[in-house]
């Protein structure tokens, strides 16, 4: 448990954080968010001692972390910035290792970790273990960060805007991963993110800040149902109803889906299925390939893109929403890692969803 | 691979020239041919080069602990107030002929080695010295950030992020002053250190050109070697990491 009581820093006269007191619980994701230079950033600082506190006290599980050696301390908290920070000399093993390195744990040991770590991140070793950071994509770059942030298994997480820098779609990924991870490891983790919808979809709570101080620490729906003041209540945007779909992993609302093989979609003929529901065809390894559509002439094979139109089942409901918007289709598809479709998600139970809010 | 197998064997004959200073001979006679005595008898060449490289060696090898050690200790917080003054002080002893600083020097310490190692010191430290606070200037704050962030020591930051981000440059330093002290050092004959820097006096003072000549064009030779040396030592340590820079 990582725990802020009053905790006030200052550089000069400016009061960056001002009298901090807040808790994140084991195991669970405290997201950090407000307008730039709020004091995001010091507040997280604070904890690995980047930054010491001016006044107030900052424990894990009970213990003042300025009683700790800073280098110890910071050993055992998993720490991921926005730039990343990758040593660029090193290849991506020596990068994740290098945790353990300072903890003398022997190199075969902390190969084998990284490998681990690589295949737990959804790369492939023997294809990333050598490479320089230089060779990686941000969206990759950024996951090794991660992995090597994970290395020592430290059983707390910072993270300052780790997936600022990626472009949306990708942050989606990043984010259906952590998520991925998180239930995995349950890790503390402290987040920062500009990011509202990030904020909803990973956060447990949400600490909304503003010049150096606590407006309102809730959980997401909370903040969204019941905005404590007009600055919350701004910063939320008018949008809240939609903002809440990102509270909710689709996994809840996941309906039986039709299917059938592309071999057979030639011959197929409407077997008295409703007319909201939607077919679709799958190829040799199931993997989704498109999906069935009625024309003047019968039935017609419409060709789609899995990465396209799917979710995956750690997707939010606003993922949902967006991907059936953006392809005009009656429901989206949910797959898993072979791109198999496993259901569906439906407009009836994101509009419902969406009525329970107001 | 022509790179690899023809400078070497280049610099194989010149040393064997150098072993058998008589193979010269006709050479000289064709390029001098009113120069009577046209060999150096007095010292073997190949004693004087030895005494050549020794100064080059020991100069650049002082010349690089205390200009990177000097750069290093510039650039981190507690000395960073230092850090114009050395510069300054650095720049000074360039512009200061060696020549004067050897006249300083020999009253202080002797004639010999010794004066010629502190004026060569002196005056090729600075390349070594800007090229270390350039490299540690140049490496991302988010990078030595991130290195303090995942634990490491004020010294661990030093050795495995900023010393390896920055020894491309540094080394670039060395080179640059080795290339300078194997110039420089011939003046060390003025005050008896030895070196290819004799048979160049002898030759001013006897007004022979031949002497001059052969002189300068071994320590051009050496020079040449050592860039040659530098050139390969880069590419070998540095290759995969210039596509890390890129
Ligand atoms: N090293 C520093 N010296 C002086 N002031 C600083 C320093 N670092 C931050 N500040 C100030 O402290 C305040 C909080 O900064 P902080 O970096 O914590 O903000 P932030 O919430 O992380 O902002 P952003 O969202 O832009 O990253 C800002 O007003 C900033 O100008
Ligand atoms: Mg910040």
């Amino acid at each position: 448990m990582i725990e802020f009581s009053c905790v006030t820093k200052h550089y000069g006269d400016i009061t960056a954080v001002d009298s901090v007191s807040f808790s994140v619980e084991d195991g669970q994701v405290c997201v950090l968010i407000g307008p730039s230079g709020c004091g995001k950033t010091t507040t997280l600082k604070m904890v690995n001692r980047m930054l010491d506190a001016s006044s107030g006290e900052i424990s894990i599980n009970g213990r003042n972390v300025s009683e700790l050696a800073a280098e110890q301390l910071r050993r055992g908290i998993g720490y991921v910035i926005q730039s990343v920070g990758l040593l660029p000399h090193m290849n991506v093993r020596d990068n994740i290792a290098i945790v353990q390195r300072l903890k003398r744990v022997d190199r075969r040991q902390r190969y084998r970790r990284a490998d681990d770590l690589l295949e737990l991140i959804g790369l492939d070793p023997e294809q990333y273990r050598l490479k320089h950071p230089h060779e990686l994509s941000g969206g990759e770059a950024q996951r090794i960060g991660v992995a090597r942030a994970l290395a020592a298994d430290p059983p707390i997480l910072l993270m300052d805007e780790p997936f600022g820098a990626v472009d949306p779609l990708n942050r989606e990924v990043l984010q259906t991963e952590f998520l991925r991870l998180q239930r995995a490891l349950k890790k503390t983790v402290l987040f920062v993110t500009h990011d509202l919808d990030e904020a909803i979809r990973l956060g447990d709570t949400i600490i909304l800040m503003k010049d150096g101080q606590i407006v309102q620490h809730d959980s997401p729906e909370r903040i969204l149902a019941a905005p404590r003041n007009q600055f919350v209540r701004d910063f939320v945007g008018a949008d809240r109803a939609l903002k809440r779909l990102s509270c909710f992993p689709v996994e809840g609302y996941i309906r039986e889906a039709q299917q059938i093989a592309d071999q057979d979609a030639a011959s197929f003929s409407n077997g008295g299925r409703g007319p909201d529901s939607v077919v679709w065809v799958y190829g040799a390894d199931r993997a989704l390939v498109g999906m069935l559509q009625r024309s003047p002439s019968g039935y017609k094979v419409i060709t789609l893109k899995p990465e396209e139109v799917g979710v995956v089942p750690l997707s939010s409901m606003k993922e949902a929403l967006s991907r059936l918007l953006g392809q005009g289709i009656r429901a989206v598809p949910v797959l898993d890692q072979r791109n198999c479709v496993v259901g569906e998600i439906r407009l009836p139970d994101i509009e419902e969803l969406n009525q329970a809010a107001l | 691979m022509k790179r690899l197998i023809v400078p070497p064997l280049l610099f194989g004959l010149a040393f064997v020239v150098l072993l058998n200073a008589e193979l010269l001979e006709p050479l000289l006679r064709t390029l001098f041919p009113n120069v009577r005595e046209i060999l150096y008898a007095r010292i073997p060449l190949i004693d004087l080069f030895r005494e050549h490289v020794m100064l080059v060696l020991v100069s650049s090898v002082t010349a690089t602990v205390t200009g990177v050690s000097l750069g290093v200790i510039v650039t981190r917080p507690p000395g960073r107030d230092f850090l114009t003054v050395v510069q300054g002080l650095s720049s000074f002893a360039q512009t200061f002929p060696p020549v004067a600083v050897l006249a300083l020097a020999v009253p202080a310490v002797g004639f010999g080695f010794r004066p010629t190692i502190i004026a060569l010191v002196a005056y090729s430290v600075l390349p070594i010295l800007n090229n270390t606070i350039a490299g540690m200037e140049a490496i991302p704050r988010e990078l030595t950030e991130a290195s303090r962030g995942i634990g490491m020591t004020p010294l661990q930051v030093l050795f495995l992020s900023e010393l390896p981000l920055s020894a491309r440059v540094i080394a670039a330093g060395i080179r640059t002053s080795v290339i300078i002290n194997v110039g420089t050092a011939t003046i060390g004959a003025v005050v008896g250190a030895g070196g290819l820097g004799v048979v160049i006096v002898a030759g001013l003072v006897r007004d022979n050109i031949a002497f001059v000549f052969s002189g300068a064009a071994a320590a051009a030779v050496l020079a040449l070697a050592f860039d040659w040396l530098f050139g390969r030592l880069e590419t070998l340590f540095f290759a995969p990491r210039a596509r890390v820079s890129r």
